[in-house]
C-alpha cells in the first residue's frame, strides 16, 4: 500500500522543510541588499504571488490527483510527458550528490565553534587546513579523514532516515528538525539585533532604493530567489504531496509553505545582517566590504563574527551551523525522497530498495565532493544544474500543463477539496507570467554561460564538470523514460483502482 | 536605522508572517470543524 502521511501537519511541516534550505539563510538576504535593499519586497513580494504559489498548487495538485512522483504523475498526465519527470528526477539527483558535501561542513563547524578553531585566517583555516584544496577542479588531490568522519556519519544518518520511509523517517525527522531551527534562528535573530552595529547592516539590507525598480535585473533576481527557495521544479512538491489523502486542501497547504519559507527567510536576514553590522563596525569598514553570500559567508566571513563576540561565541556557533545544518538535512531529505518516488512508482519497488538503488552511486558519487577539488565541482556543478537544468524543468512543466494539457482541468482539481478556491488568475499566472519569467532567466543565463563562462574556471572545467552534469542529465532521462516500468504505472484509473483496493 | 528600512522591514516581515498566519488560522479552522464532523459533534456553520 502506499505510504500517506499521518496528518496534514506532518506533510506542511515536511513541506516547509524542504523549501527552507540553506539559500533561506545564506543566500536571500545578499540577493535582497543587492538589489535595492527595502524595495526589493515589491518585484519579491509580486514573485511569490504570480509565480511561488501558483507553482506550488500545480504542483501540489499534479502530485495529490495524479497519485505518483514526478515521471508516473507526468505520465498519467499524458504519457508523452514522461520524460520531464525524469528530467526533473534526475537534476534531484544531481543536487543530492553534492548537497551531501555542504551538510558534512556544517557538521565540522558545529564541532570547531566549541574552542572557534578556524583562528584569525578563516579563509585560510576553511580552504587549507579543512578543505585541503587543490589548484583546479580536475586535480582531486586525495581525501582527508577530517572530512571522511563526519562524511560518513552524514551518509549513515541520511540511511536511517531514509530508509524509515514517509512517516517514521522523513515526517518525524521535520516534526523535530523545524521547531529546533526555529529556535536556533530566534536566538541568532536576538542576540545579532542586539549587538553594536546591527543596525548598520539592517539598514544595508533594507533601506529601499526605488531606481532599483526600473531595472530587469531587478525583477528577474526576485523571480530567481522565489524559484530557487520553494523546492519547485525538481520532483519534490510532486512526490511529497503524492503522499495525501485525496481530500486534502492543496491550495491553502501552498499558501502556508509560500509565506513560512518566506517569512523565514526574511526573518535569518534580519540575524544575519546584524551580524554583518557588528562585524562592519568592528572592523571599522563599510558593511558592502564584509557582506556576501553562500559558502564564503557562512564559513570564512561568520566565523570571524563568531570569534569577535563579546561573549557566548560558542553557543552562538552552535545556533548559526546547527541552523544551516537543520535547514540543509530536510532538504537533503526531501531531494532523495523525489529520486526515491520516482523509481518506486515506475518500477513498482519498496521504499527500503529504491533507497537501497539511489543511495548506493549517490554514496560513491560524493565521495568527489571531499577532495580536495570538492569545492570547485560543488561549485560548477551548483550553477549549471541551477542555472540550466532547474530554470530549464520549471520552464517546460508550465509550457506543457499550460499548453499542451488543461491548466482549467487541474485548476478544478485544486479547488475540489480547498478551504478556499483559487481563481482564473491562477490559469494566467501559469500560462503566462511564470513562461515568460522563466524563458528570460534561462536565456540570460545559458547566454551569460556561454559567453563569459563561470568565475575564474577554465573552459575544460566548465566543459567537464558544468555542461557534462547536464548532459548525463539529458542522458539519464533518455535511459529511464525509455526503460519498461511495471504493467499500468501510466495508466491513473489502473492506479486508483488498486488504491481502492487497498 | 532610517524610516524607510524600518517600514520596509515592517511591511516584509508583517506581509509574510500576517499571510502565514491568515492561512493557519483558516487551515485550523477547517481542521477542528472537520474533527467535529467526524465525531459527530454540531458544526458551527459560521
Amino acid at each position: 500500500m502506499r505510504d500517506q502521511w499521518n496528518d496534514k501537519l506532518g506533510f506542511i511541516l515536511a513541506a516547509i522543510g524542504s523549501a527552507v534550505g540553506l539559500g533561506n539563510i545564506w543566500r536571500f538576504p545578499y540577493i535582497a541588499a543587492q538589489n535595492g535593499g527595502g524595495s526589493f519586497f515589491v518585484p519579491y513580494l509580486f514573485a511569490i504571488i504570480t509565480a511561488g504559489i501558483p507553482i506550488l498548487i500545480l504542483e501540489y495538485t499534479i502530485g495529490k490527483t495524479y497519485r505518483g512522483g514526478a515521471p508516473a504523475a507526468f505520465a498519467r498526465i499524458n504519457n508523452r510527458f514522461e520524460w520531464l519527470g525524469w528530467a526533473q528526477v534526475m537534476v534531484a539527483f544531481m543536487i543530492t550528490v553534492y548537497y551531501f558535501a555542504i551538510i558534512v561542513w556544517t557538521v565540522s563547524y558545529i564541532g570547531f565553534s566549541f574552542t572557534q578553531a578556524w583562528g584569525k585566517d578563516t579563509t585560510g583555516f576553511f580552504l587549507n587546513k579543512y578543505l585541503h584544496v587543490s589548484a583546479s577542479a580536475t586535480q582531486l588531490g586525495g581525501i582527508h579523514l577530517n572530512l571522511l568522519i563526519p562524511f560518513l556519519i552524514i551518509w549513515a544518518l541520511t540511511a536511517l532516515i531514509m530508509y524509515g520511509g514517509i512517516n517514521k523517517g522523513i515526517e518525524t525527522t521535520c516534526k523535530i528538525a523545524l521547531p529546533i531551527l526555529m529556535v536556533l534562528t530566534l536566538i541568532l535573530v536576538i542576540r545579532g539585533i542586539t549587538l553594536p552595529g546591527a543596525s548598520k547592516g539592517l539598514e544595508y539590507m533594507f533601506r529601499p532604493h526605488w531606481d532599483q525598480l526600473t531595472k530587469s535585473s531587478v525583477w528577474v533576481a526576485a523571480y530567481g530567489q522565489i524559484f530557487f527557495s520553494l523546492s519547485i521544479a525538481f520532483a519534490i512538491m510532486i512526490s511529497y504531496s503524492s503522499y495525501l489523502p485525496k481530500k486534502t486542501d492543496v491550495v491553502n497547504s501552498a499558501f502556508i509553505t509560500a509565506t513560512a519559507n518566506h517569512g523565514f527567510e526574511v526573518f535569518a536576514g534580519i540575524g544575519v545582517f546584524s551580524i554583518i553590522g557588528y562585524m562592519a563596525t568592528q572592523q571599522g569598514v563599510p558593511v558592502a566590504s564584509v557582506a556576501g553570500q553562500g559558502v564564503g559567508l557562512a564559513f570564512m566571513t561568520f566565523p570571524v563574527a563568531i570569534s569577535t563576540l563579546p561573549a557566548l561565541n560558542t553557543l552562538f556557533g552552535i545556533c548559526f551551523f546547527g541552523a544551516l545544518f537543520l535547514a540543509g538535512l530536510t532538504s537533503l531529505v526531501s531531494i532523495i525522497q523525489a529520486v526515491v518516488t520516482g523509481f518506486r512508482d515506475k518500477f513498482s519497488l519498496s521504499q527500503k530498495k529504491a533507497v537501497t538503488i539511489i543511495l548506493v552511486p549517490a554514496f560513491i558519487l560524493s565521495f568527489l565532493f571531499i577532495t580536495g577539488a570538492g569545492l570547485y565541482i560543488l561549485d560548477i556543478i551548483d550553477k549549471y544544474i541551477n542555472s540550466i537544468g532547474v530554470v530549464s524543468c520549471g520552464l517546460l512543466e508550465v509550457l506543457l500543463i499550460g499548453w499542451f494539457f488543461k491548466p482549467e482541468k487541474l485548476r478544478k482539481e485544486a479547488n475540489e477539496f480547498s478551504n478556499f478556491s483559487v481563481g482564473k488568475w491562477w490559469t494566467v499566472c501559469i500560462k503566462f507570467v511564470t513562461i515568460v519569467v522563466l524563458g528570460i532567466m534561462i536565456v540570460l543565463n545559458t547566454k551569460e554561460l556561454i559567453q563569459k563562462g563561470y568565475d575564474a574556471y577554465s573552459s575544460t572545467d566548465l566543459m567537464l564538470f558544468g555542461w557534462g552534469s547536464i548532459i548525463i542529465v539529458i542522458v539519464c532521462t533518455v535511459i529511464f523514460t525509455a526503460m519498461k516500468g511495471k504493467e499500468g504505472y501510466n495508466d491513473l484509473s489502473k492506479v486508483a483502482a488498486k488504491e481502492a483496493e487497498q | 536605522m532610517s524610516a524607510g528600512a524600518i517600514i520596509m522591514m515592517c511591511i516584509g516581515c508583517g506581509a509574510l508572517w500576517g499571510g502565514f498566519a491568515i492561512s493557519s488560522t483558516i487551515g485550523i479552522r477547517h481542521l477542528i470543524k472537520e474533527r467535529k464532523a467526524h465525531l459527530g459533534e454540531p458544526v458551527d456553520k459560521k
